[in-house]
């Protein structure tokens, strides 16, 4: 470094000391404290990820499909499913003029109801991995 | 007003002591606000910047292990927190460094703000300090001023040493020329 490079440094040097530093105002520490207070608020109200009406409407949900592939499946190709092989309710019969209407039931092979029960399963630990990240960061 | 140790606040603050946070913010607050105004250019914005600095730092001091200088730390923080700021306003700041015109060299007027008033200079030098690219005000404030080393400002900024030289390099070039040009205004009675 030459000698003018050096005085010039000293230059810059004192100028920026005597610049000095700039004064934030008489609130500001208050108003980190106030900030500071509304972070804590927030932290202390425990809000679910999922309400406790949305997990009742998942187990349902799981339940039926879980359900339907248990039995409405057969075993083997050749068997009869479980529901089939229940003998028939005899029930009274109602005498209402409704339109025939009539209900397809799912017919849902073995492969695919394992691949929904994989779904949902592999859901279900995606969930409770950001339900735990979530109580961790907070 | 004298203080402690910055080592002596933390502890304290680590356990939730929030008085000893509000010593260590009353200690500090100067030169991360005059570093967030500089790098922002908005006392406003420099404002909200440097609270959300102190109040990231009260949340994650549970995790400072005192690996590096707290003050360090800290201007690694405010510098992050003014540069995704500076990201999100990209516009303005391409404006503001137009500014500063690279081919002009400055020539010597060094000796005639020497001979300005104190407070005088002051005032100018910081308006030249504020009309630098955020990069070199900021390197130039933690050199000068806060007496930081090259490898600390690289660490704070997330540069490498080279960088950091050349950014001290162009930011005492600038500032000249924009002292100059500010020290001709005052010569004939513009500002």
């Amino acid at each position: 470094m030459t000698s003018k490079e050096e005085s010039e440094e000293a230059l810059t040097r004192k100028w920026i000391k005597e610049a000095g530093t700039e004064y934030p105002g008489d609130t500001f520490q208050i108003a980190i404290l106030k900030k500071l207070s509304e972070v804590q608020e927030k932290k202390n109200v425990y809000q679910p990820v999922i309400s406790p009406l949305g997990w009742k409407l998942i187990l349902v949900y799981v339940a039926c499909l879980v359900g339907i592939s248990i039995f409405s499946n057969p075993n083997q190709p050749n068997n009869l499913a479980f529901l089939e092989k229940l003998p028939p309710l005899k029930l009274p019969r109602f005498q209402l003029n409704l339109p025939e209407l009539a209900f397809g039931w799912p017919d849902f092979s073995p492969q695919f109801s394992m691949g929904i029960m994989v779904f949902f399963g592999l859901g279900f630990v995606i969930i409770l991995i950001n339900l735990k990240s979530k109580q961790t960061s907070l | 007003m004298r203080f402690l140790e910055d080592q002596h606040y933390i502890k304290l603050s680590q356990k939730g002591d929030m008085q000893a946070f509000a010593m260590l913010v009353q200690k500090h607050q100067r030169v991360v606000y005059t570093l967030a105004v500089r790098m922002l250019k908005n006392p406003e914005e420099a404002q909200e910047a440097a609270q959300d600095t102190f109040v990231k730092v009260y949340q994650s001091l549970s995790g400072f292990e005192g690996k590096s200088k707290f003050t360090t730390w800290m201007y690694r923080i405010v510098y992050n927190e003014c540069l995704s700021r500076i990201r999100k306003n990209k516009n303005h700041f391409a404006q503001l460094e137009e500014m500063v015109d690279t081919k002009e060299e400055p020539s010597d007027f060094q000796d005639g703000l020497e001979l300005m008033h104190r407070e005088e200079r002051a005032e100018m030098v910081k308006k030249g300090i504020e009309s630098l690219p955020p990069n070199e005000a900021v390197v130039l404030t933690l050199f000068y001023l806060e007496d930081q080393s090259v490898k600390e400002i690289a660490t704070i900024a997330g540069m490498t040493e080279s960088n950091v030289k050349v950014s001290l390099h162009r930011g005492r070039k600038h500032l000249a020329i924009v002292l100059q040009k500010l020290f001709n205004k005052e010569l004939i009675g513009l500002s």
